[in-house]
């Protein structure tokens, strides 16, 4: 029984608790990445509003300056919380199995809208 | 885990899941939904940015409409309320009920805001010429940010439920998984949002 | 024989969550009609997603059956144009939603538990919300008969033909509405199908110990789980478009029809494959009974079968070759549906190994098994000609597509299906499907499939376009539309042998001897236990130590390899007699009463604002109450003696595959409310507020 019974979740050991406890050593932590989070969204604002750093409004570089804080703060969330990094693992891999699979069949999708190409924004006609 | 040390009447945070993966069902469940969820709103975005621009003469596109400085207020109320629903888990697995309770109401009160934010945004569009019907870029809009936001006030109805249940003594600790799964979807309604903000409002 | 032999115990019934919160008196769950309404065993509602199945079936066979005799000469007058247009959309609908599917469904409901040595799925009380949720889907549709007639648009309902310009009456609205319950329904379904699989497992069965079908189920669920909301994400679309004057399909807004066929094919393609994979899954353990041989090449069943899961998601623009999608996509998409052929012919030539050398026995259930594999064959090599763009430019929309798709959906999916009926028949009822009529009716199905299907490609590489009402005379349409005419009728005589011998060896049964736990000498863990099933499956649960650990616990091997009987099957399978003490979750009223909810909503979008309302509050209101109610009732409940909880915390060893009921995941019980309750609630929710 011993090899199908896994015990995840290692830091249960400390949270055996009875009534409250003040300290909570991730609190302090959640609140660093909130800070974190809200510098990315200031950074996404200021690309927003100085486009002309990044190579002009619509740019390659502009969109991947925002493509890489968006996504800085999806993984934030997500690792920590949603406790994807102290969870076991497998809950990470179902949940992107279906971020990754959207994105690749939307966007194969929208590259046949022609979306990424010359004179697109939904030129089928 | 059971502690020895503590003794028997000491209720466990995270109870140990008796499965083969060692998550339990619950939260295996929920982490499914969620990834299926991805696919449901990935075709809403694509939906989007398919019809992002309206057919000239056809009422007035993103350009016109989009007020960033409002939005991304409204984006960082929301970021911030995943930091006190994780704050909300955090008081509950320790067995501070008295934070949960203000970290749960804390959370509902932002989420509120967002969607009061939302109301905001729809009405002035509404003024400045863009009824639902108006052109596909209206459609598309309404649809995307209103499916997100009916989302946002579930979340808001599952918190104010997880507040009676606690004000009523129905969620001891030992049940502290049920506000982590209400937790997982409130995240990841904040999750789709910030991929809307980038997404929808700045990249042009 | 090795089982674990721990306490049953429930870890729940702590102070504070063991009282019913319910209003209502908790269902007891006694004997009669009614404990079906309220029960969350899984064989129960796997048996009644199997009836409500063939119900549908029947259906879906009359519509057909009308269409065939429209067809049986030029100029038929049976149908008006308007009148075919729907019985051929609801044809399709109710065949793919309605049977194939929920076929799906009913087996793995039944079986994959029993195969992985379960005592029920992870959530018994979403598992019944989804059987009621899409029967309330599939009776929502077919009410459309009796108000203002069915949908018109063909079962992948493209724009712009769907919207209100083009179909003004009320009958795609109903498709939309009820497809989107049923999609609720396999969403729930495929949530908690995946979560037993992974988490319910009995000890020692690691994955690649599982049963070829519980595979096969695994990976249909995560289809499912991935396909349907890319459908419900087009169904609001097109809600929008009908019932709110949204611009997404309006073409003189600059709305994209082809977004629509984009998006119905995402989710088709998968669609394809998780129609197929349950039948996959039965003939792969039914073919190693009857050869008295293991499958061939296991991991490569498996893989295959994964790997057609993958593949599924990155084929599906071959089915708008026609539609000026470009090229390249034209290209990429003809290569990589070739290339899904491999898998396909993996396993294919894995079943025929299977047999090779084997001592076959060519009763019916293998009958219907070998009928799969080769009228398979033909469906998939008709399908490879389809890959290939220029020919398929030809093809389209003729009847060589729906040849085709019924040699591969009728002629795989549900010639396995019928070789699941013959085969689980005794473990299900306790009693044997006759063997002769089992014969006759494989041979008089085979025989009108093909007179149905076979003359369908002649037809379509003759140039006869699908869906169109009638035909002239001259083109050379008359003979072959005669024979499929035939064809349908002696299919259809076939199916009513099928329910003919239902009832006849249920009479003829009371003469015979009991058909015992393992009548077939079978393989896997559900022929270990008493048939008919008893209601707690497993006692005490097995520990297994390999693939077929049943077969090994009967027959072992001598040195060159020889098979040698090392235990008699009475001693090796479970006994119905005794005490059993097992605690099952507790039957409820909410997952019925709130899958009843949806459908009102439906007509309430249709018809009338306030009945949207109603509905909402019946769904809202149940999932409260089913949150509020604990998974087991402990004041009444089933078994005997289990009501000496112990507190909660007490039990670390805590049976480990103690469905639901256990404290772990007892305390997400409730989650596991307001888990649907994401689901449901976001529904009626949106729907409500909508209206306003």
């Amino acid at each position: 029984m011993a090899d199908t019974t896994h015990f995840g979740d290692t830091e249960v050991d400390t949270t055996v608790l009875d009534g409250a406890e003040h300290a909570y050593p991730r609190d302090r932590l959640y609140v660093k990445i909130a800070l974190v989070l809200a510098v990315l969204t200031a950074l996404e604002v200021g690309v927003h509003s100085f486009p002309d750093l990044f190579g002009g409004s619509g740019s390659p570089g502009y969109i991947a300056a925002l493509l890489i804080t968006m996504f800085a703060k999806f993984w934030a969330v997500g690792y920590f919380f949603m406790h994807l990094k102290w969870d076991n693992k497998l809950l990470s891999r179902v949940f992107y199995v279906g971020f990754i699979l959207a994105i690749l069949v939307y966007v194969a999708l929208m590259a046949m809208f022609r979306l990424f190409s010359q004179g697109g924004g939904g030129g089928m006609a | 885990m059971f502690d020895p040390e503590v003794g028997a009447n000491v209720e466990v945070a995270h109870p140990t899941h008796d499965t083969n993966t060692g998550i339990s069902n619950t939260k295996l469940g929920m982490w499914l939904f969620l990834g299926s969820e991805c696919l449901l709103f990935g075709g809403l975005i694509t939906t989007y940015l398919v019809y992002k621009y309206p057919l000239e003469g056809q009422g007035p596109g993103p350009d016109q409409l989009f007020d960033i400085p409002f939005t991304s207020a409204s984006s960082f109320v929301l970021l911030m309320s995943s930091l006190t629903m994780v704050l909300a888990v955090s008081a509950i697995e320790r067995g501070d009920h008295h934070r949960l309770r203000s970290w749960l109401v804390a959370t509902a009160l932002l989420g509120s805001a967002f969607v009061a934010g939302q109301v905001y945004e729809f009405t002035a569009f509404l003024n400045e010429g863009l009824g639902f019907t108006t052109s596909r870029f209206s459609s598309a809009f309404y649809g995307l940010t209103g499916f997100h936001g009916v989302h946002v006030t579930v979340g808001i109805i599952m918190l104010m439920s997880l507040l009676l249940l606690s004000l009523r003594g129905r969620l001891p600790e030992h049940r502290s998984e049920t506000v982590e799964i209400v937790g997982l979807y409130w995240h990841f309604v904040d999750l789709v949002w910030i991929f809307i903000f980038a997404v929808v409002y700045l990249i042009p | 024989m090795t089982v674990v032999d721990t306490p049953l115990e429930l870890s729940s019934g702590n102070g504070s969550t063991s009282r019913p919160f319910g209003v209502f008196a908790r269902p007891t769950g006694g004997p009669g009609w009614r404990s079906w309404l309220t029960t969350v065993d899984h064989k129960k509602i796997g048996i009644m997603y199997g009836a409500a199945a063939l119900a549908f079936f029947i259906i879906g066979g009359v519509e057909a059956l009308l269409i065939r005799a429209q067809l049986w000469a030029p100029r038929g007058t049976l149908l008006s144009a308007d009148q075919y247009n729907q019985v051929f959309t609801m044809h399709g609908t109710t065949m793919v939603f309605l049977v194939v599917m929920p076929i799906g469904a009913a087996f793995a409901n039944y079986l994959m538990p029993l195969q992985i040595g379960a005592r029920d799925v992870a959530f018994p009380r979403i598992n019944a919300f989804s059987f009621w949720a899409f029967l309330a889907g599939g009776l929502f549709i077919n009410s459309s008969w009796f108000l203002g007639g069915g949908a018109d648009g063909g079962w992948f309902m493209y724009a712009p033909n769907s919207t209100v310009t083009f179909s003004p009456s009320n009958g795609i609205d109903f498709w939309n509405l009820g497809l989107l319950i049923t999609g609720i329904a396999s969403l729930t379904g495929a949530v908690n199908l995946i979560v037993t699989v992974l988490n319910m497992r009995a000890p020692g069965m690691t994955m690649m110990k599982m049963p070829v079908f519980t595979w096969m189920t695994l990976v249909t669920q995560f289809l499912l789980l991935f396909a349907i909301p890319v459908l419900t994400a087009a169904q609001f679309l097109l809600l929008f478009d009908r019932n709110f004057d949204a611009a997404f399909f309006d073409v003189s807004k600059g709305g994209q029809p082809l977004l629509w066929e984009h998006l119905f094919w995402i989710f088709g393609h998968p669609e394809v494959y998780l129609m197929i994979l349950p039948a996959f899954g039965l003939v792969s353990d039914i073919l190693p009974v009857f050869s008295r041989k293991p499958i061939f090449g296991y991991t490569f069943i498996v893989f295959s079968g994964v790997a057609i899961g993958f593949m599924g998601w990155g084929v599906w623009a071959h089915h708008m070759f026609v539609s000026g999608i470009g090229p390249v996509s034209v290209l990429v998409f003809s290569l990589a549906t070739m290339f899904i052929a491999v898998p396909t012919g993996v396993k294919i030539l894995n079943w025929t190994a299977t047999m090779v050398g084997g001592k076959i026995s060519l009763t019916s259930p293998m009958l219907f098994c070998i009928g799969l594999i080769t009228m398979f064959t033909i469906g998939g090599l008709s399908g490879v000609t389809h890959s290939v763009a220029p020919a398929d430019t030809q093809q389209t929309d003729t009847y060589y597509i729906v040849a085709h798709f019924h040699y591969v959906l009728f002629g795989g999916a549900f010639f396995g299906f019928m070789g699941g009926f013959y085969y689980y028949w005794p473990k299900v009822f306790g009693y044997l499907l006759n063997e002769k009529l089992g014969k006759a009716n494989f041979w008089l199905m085979f025989v009108g499939f093909n007179l149905t299907f076979g003359p369908m490609h002649v037809l379509g590489l003759q140039g006869m376009s699908r869906r169109i009402y009638t035909y002239d005379a001259g083109y050379g349409f008359e003979f072959w539309n005669k024979l499929a005419t035939i064809g349908a009728f002696v299919l259809a005589s076939s199916i009513a042998l099928f329910i003919f011998n239902i009832f006849y060896s249920k009479v003829k049964a009371k003469s015979l001897p009991k058909p015992g736990p393992d009548p077939w000498d079978s393989r896997t863990l559900e022929w270990m236990i008493p048939s008919p099933t008893p209601e707690y499956n497993f006692d005490p649960i097995p520990t297994v130590t390999r693939l077929d650990d049943f077969w090994y616990r009967k027959y072992g091997e001598t040195e060159d390899g020889r098979l040698v009987r090392i235990a008699a099957t009475e001693d090796v399978t479970q006994s119905a007699e005794g005490e059993h003490n097992v605690h099952l979750p507790s039957p409820s009223y909410w997952p019925l009463v709130a899958a009843v909810g949806l459908p009102i909503v439906g007509y309430g979008l249709i018809f009338t604002w306030w009945l949207c309302l109603i509905g909402g509050l019946i769904t809202a209101g149940a999932l409260y109450a089913w949150a509020l109610e604990p998974a087991d009732d402990p004041d009444a409940g089933h078994g005997a003696g289990h009501d000496d909880h112990p507190v909660a915390g007490a039990a670390p060893e805590a049976d480990l595959v103690d469905a639901d009921a256990d404290a772990g995941t007892g305390a997400g019980a409730n989650g596991e409310g307001a888990d649907a309750g994401t689901n449901g609630e976001g529904v009626t929710e949106r729907e409500v507020e909508t209206v306003g």
